[in-house]
């Protein structure tokens, strides 16, 4: 009886085993590994995955090309298929869109740049499966690609309403005529218009009112919605459907005459109050949420070894969340072997001094640097303004808005990122530097002059911090604000012949090659307020040193004008050895250092040079 | 079989839970019966009931029907080379009826499940269980949720209870015509959950419920030609006192319906005597009256009523042609006041009916068919029965109602006790 018993176990066991073997497709022991050797060496290609490449038809459900707001069928297995693309270009990390699964649609506008969560631990299947994302992390490794996951901390999709009027379902409540003026065609004594629309009412600091036509009565109950046709259901995991994690004070509308209000009521609009579209705002500084957040995301981590977070709407979130948040991500991925695991964030905004405030503690380690966005590659490189700007954003970030505090945080994290000696990384050393991305118009659109892109694309391949290229720019896309700088890439034809390519590829391969170009220290040599026809005017010039070796870029952004590096008896001072031959590397052409160390040449209009020696 | 013409006027002539079957829907049944097997060791048969529901092809255009599998079972007999029989499979239980109301006062049940039975000399046992389930929020809940796999929504069963019903009967039978019936159901509904409206999360419970029948059939026959009497008393408690295929109403403070109570009385018969060579008369009757209390401890209740209903059909049989008549009273008076007019009246209709047909049969008798069949009715409707219809319903002005039709009826044989 024995010997039978164990001869049936023995066969349950194969029988076992055999099943396993042939449907394990999700790796369930990933191997994770750091991959980066110094953030600054990384290169970032931001990609909305819906919009790269669409590398299998079988998950292409409500896809419609004609609307620009509708899922296109891009998808993981698109970037895997054009990785050689995107080794060709250069880039060294990618930045891909959210990965978790999100409320289908919304007033006709779809959710395929994955920014609207409905289950923070499973993966939206317009873009593939657990496993597939796996594989494509697993690819860019194997090519020395790091992965960036964008995470949405700040919000839930549009996936509850208030409930204004309590009748329970969701409407545009109204109360009163408002008179003529506001369409009414009766009313000797027009009554007061009310509206308020329970999906997205407007910001109240007391949290959205209940109203009826007899006033007011206390704090609106929210209603989760259920359409599970368009996975407009309640957040998943169960402990997000509970009405105390959101802050319930409706959406932010202070932008709307942002002069009017004060600093303090604007941030607690931002902080507070939903994102427009109905993003429903979590309650982020609730332990219980905070560790909620900590637990999905380090999932994340675990499920499919990223290297870094890329973080939504960092500025409608309390700086003290990411006390919380960040330090817990570091310490987990360094738990599981993987060091240097970064995180930026994304605060729109070009206040300078609220951006750097968010780096400051144990917070995040980077943020995109929207007010060089605004004031650099707008400003100069788009509007020709004076490149002096340049020099003085750069020297701000050590301005102690708070006595003996930098604004860009040079203090070291815990577990935070460090170089490859092991010395630590500061924010102020790894700021994002980006001349567009998917929420603002492509830079060719507001600056449609092919001139200007490249000069912008030096000054970005050549700066400080990390480089983020937002996919097609590389392809002189030249979309309008959102959705239409969101384009299909694969009508691009992936083509590496063009121009504007070319000069990409070209930059790229000059910062991985020039280690003071991803790592050196960054001298201004030449900045002017000249804009007109002076000699100088439009010049820019910064020297990166690293070690003993050391670029000089020289950038004009003059439209029709050679820039001198000489104004009057100024001439440029270089780090150069007095006499020593400086050749550029775009052009070829060669100069020779003066016996002073200074150095007199021109670049044309619209034109830049990168020296190193000879 | 009936034409059009009758179509809107049955619910007129009724205003009790079972009122003539003068003038009924259009309803076609197709039994398919075959014995399967015979045997010293018994029999086995094989059977399949389809049935076909109202509107025919000329009244709607619509190339469609309704029909429905009313049963498939497979039954042995005489098991062993004794009296024993057993089944299982889809069934419609059903004893004696009133013919003129189309109505089975004690018996008459649909199930899925498994019986069995033992007929002696003069005892008759049998026993079934099994189960129906209606399709209702109370019985069955199917929501669309999120596809687990795959994109959109799958509509899953979130919720599927089915009553179990127990039934069982007794009959003692004499030859020389008589016959006493004993009866017995009972009826479980186990508890479960449903969704509320909208939603697929939130859920509200629903208890378990119960019923118990207990009837009692005395019958009698060969007292005349064809002749026979049935009488029925039967007591209902819980389930059981609704419509079976019903969704019980009234619940008591639990939202059960254990407190719910049917009473029940009714009669049916037939006479037949030969009057001349070539002329023969009979006369079919048959009569209820029920007591229905709801589950809830309301007493001045307008759903607890006293309804009952009497019909008589004498029939002249001259050859082929066989004329009747047909007079019949229903009423009913309800507990409550009725909330249209806030008055507690007892509602009636008369109805007279001639009917000139033709019966194609051997030898004469009312049960007779295929019969060819014109009516003329005529109702008479007191105010309380014209204010059981809505106001604006054309039908409450109409105190007095004709009805002129033609009716064609067959029947191949009867089936379904056990």
């Amino acid at each position: 009886m024995r010997g039978l018993r164990r001869a049936l176990a023995t066969l349950l066991s194969a029988a076992l085993l055999l099943t396993a073997g042939s449907c394990v497709t999700v790796d369930t022991d990933l191997a994770h590994q750091t991959q980066v050797v110094d953030w600054r060496d990384e290169i970032i290609y931001q990609i909305v995955v819906d919009r790269f490449e669409d590398g299998d038809p079988n998950n292409n459900y409500n896809v419609d090309y004609r609307r620009a707001a509708a899922y296109h069928g891009g998808d993981w297995q698109g970037i895997i298929d054009r990785l050689d693309y995107i080794e060709t270009l250069g880039v060294t990390a990618l930045w891909i869109s959210p990965v978790v699964r999100n409320v289908e649609e919304d007033a006709g506008f779809a959710s395929y740049h994955g920014y609207w969560t409905q289950d923070f631990l499973n993966v939206n299947l317009h873009f593939g499966d657990l496993a597939k994302l796996q594989q494509l992390v697993k690819a860019c490794h194997a090519r020395g690609i790091k992965v960036i996951l964008d995470v949405v901390t700040n919000h839930i999709g549009q996936l509850f309403f208030y409930d204004i009027n309590r009748n329970g379902q969701p409407d545009i409540v109204f109360f009163g005529g408002g008179g003529p003026g506001s369409g009414s065609r009766n009313g000797d004594q027009p009554s007061e218009l009310r509206r308020s629309s329970e999906w997205d009412p407007e910001y109240d600091s007391r949290g959205v009112q209940a109203f009826t036509s007899l006033g007011e009565n206390g704090p609106a109950p929210i209603v989760w919605v259920e359409q599970p046709e368009i996975n407009r259901t309640p957040p998943m995991p169960p402990e997000f459907q509970n009405p105390a994690w959101y802050n319930r004070k409706g959406r932010v509308t202070v932008w709307e005459n942002e002069a009017a209000a004060s600093f303090e009521y604007r941030r607690e609009q931002e902080i507070l109050g939903d994102f427009p579209g109905g993003l429903k705002d979590l309650a982020t500084d609730r332990r219980d949420v905070q560790e909620a957040l900590v637990r999905v995301f380090q999932y994340w981590i675990q499920a499919a070894d990223f290297d870094g977070f890329r973080i939504d709407t960092l500025k409608h979130q309390e700086p003290a969340f990411f006390e919380v948040f960040a330090p817990a991500m570091r310490a987990f991925a360094k738990s599981l072997g993987k060091d240097d695991f970064f995180m930026f964030g994304e605060a729109f905004d070009g206040d300078d001094r609220l951006l750097g405030s968010y780096t400051q503690g144990e917070g995040v380690d980077s943020v995109f640097y929207f007010s060089a966005k605004y004031r650099i590659f707008n400003g100069v490189f788009g509007n020709g303004d004076p490149t002096a700007n340049v020099q003085r954003l750069y020297e701000e970030r050590d301005a102690e808005d708070v006595p003996g505090r930098p604004r860009y945080s040079q203090t070291p994290k815990q577990n935070g990122p460090t170089a490859e000696d092991g010395t630590p990384l500061v924010p102020r050393q790894l700021l994002v530097h980006f001349l567009d991305n998917h929420d603002v118009p492509r830079f060719l659109y507001e600056f449609p002059d092919l001139r200007k892109l490249h000069g912008a694309l030096v000054y970005l391949l050549t700066i400080d911090g990390l480089p983020c290229l937002y996919y097609g720019t590389e392809q002189a896309f030249r979309g309008g604000p959102d959705p239409s700088n969101r384009e299909d890439m694969w009508l691009s034809g992936f083509r590496t012949d063009g121009e504007t390519f070319t000069h990409t590829r070209r930059l790229i391969a000059l910062r991985r090659e020039l280690a003071p170009l991803r790592r050196g220290d960054v001298t201004f040599r030449w900045s002017t307020e000249h804009t007109g026809d002076e000699s100088d005017a439009g010049l820019l010039a910064f020297e990166r040193a690293w070690r003993d070796e050391r670029v000089l870029v020289m950038i004009n952004v003059s439209d029709d004008q050679a820039a001198r590096s000489r104004f009057e008896d100024r001439v440029m001072p270089t780090g150069f050895a007095p006499g020593t031959t400086i050749a550029d590397r775009l052009s070829g052409e060669t100069f020779q250092v003066q016996a002073d160390g200074t150095l007199d040449i021109t670049v044309p209009a619209r034109g830049a040079r990168i020296l190193v020696v000879r | 079989m009936r034409p059009w013409t009758a179509r809107r006027s049955r619910e007129r002539r009724q205003i009790v839970a079972f009122g003539p079957r003068l003038i009924e829907d259009n309803y076609l049944e197709l039994d398919f019966g075959y014995r399967a097997y015979d045997g010293p060791e018994g029999r086995a048969r094989v059977r399949t009931t389809v049935a076909f529901f109202d509107e025919l092809f000329h009244y709607t255009g619509q190339v469609d029907a309704t029909l429905a599998l009313r049963q498939a079972y497979v039954e042995g007999e005489g098991l062993f080379g004794s009296g024993a029989s057993a089944w299982i499979g889809s069934r419609w239980l059903r004893g004696d009826d009133i013919f003129l109301f189309d109505f089975w006062p004690m018996d008459d049940l649909n199930l899925v499940g498994a019986g069995g039975g033992w007929r002696g000399e003069h005892l008759r046992l049998g026993v079934a269980l099994g189960l129906n389930r209606l399709e209702n929020g109370r019985e069955v809940d199917r929501v669309p949720v999120p596809a687990p796999s795959t994109f959109g929504a799958q509509t899953v069963t979130l919720h599927d209870r089915q009553r179990i019903v127990a039934a069982a009967h007794g009959t003692w039978e004499e030859a020389a015509g008589f016959k006493l019936k004993l009866y017995s159901e009972l009826h479980f509904l186990p508890k479960g959950r449903r969704t509320l409206s909208g939603s697929f999360t939130e859920t509200e419970s629903l208890p378990d419920d119960l019923g118990f029948v207990a009837g009692v059939q005395l019958g009698l026959w060969n007292f005349a030609r064809n002749g026979y009497l049935n009488v029925w008393a039967r007591y209902a408690l819980g389930l059981a006192a609704y419509d079976e295929l019903g969704t019980p109403f009234g619940l008591n403070d639990d939202r059960r319906s254990v407190d719910a109570q049917e009473f029940r009385g009714a009669l049916a018969g037939n006479v037949e005597l030969k009057l001349a060579d070539g002329l023969d008369f009979g006369v079919q009757y048959g009569a209820w009256a029920r007591y229905f209390l709801d589950a809830d401890d309301e007493e001045e209740d307008f759903d607890d009523r006293f309804e009952a209903a009497v019909a008589v059909r004498p029939q002249l049989m001259v050859g082929m042609f066989t004329p009747a008549v047909e007079g019949s009273v229903q009423i009913s008076r309800p507990n409550g006041l009725n909330p249209q007019t806030n008055e507690q009246a007892v509602a009636r209709v008369v109805q007279l009916a001639l009917m000139p047909a033709l019966t194609f049969a051997r030898e004469p008798g009312v049960y007779d068919r295929p019969q060819l069949r014109l009516i003329y009715a005529i109702s008479l409707l007191n105010q309380a029965a014209l204010d059981l219809y809505a106001r604006d319903d054309p039908r409450s002005d109409h105190d007095v109602v004709h009805y002129l039709g033609a009716r064609a009826e067959w029947w191949f044989g009867r089936g379904g006790g056990y």
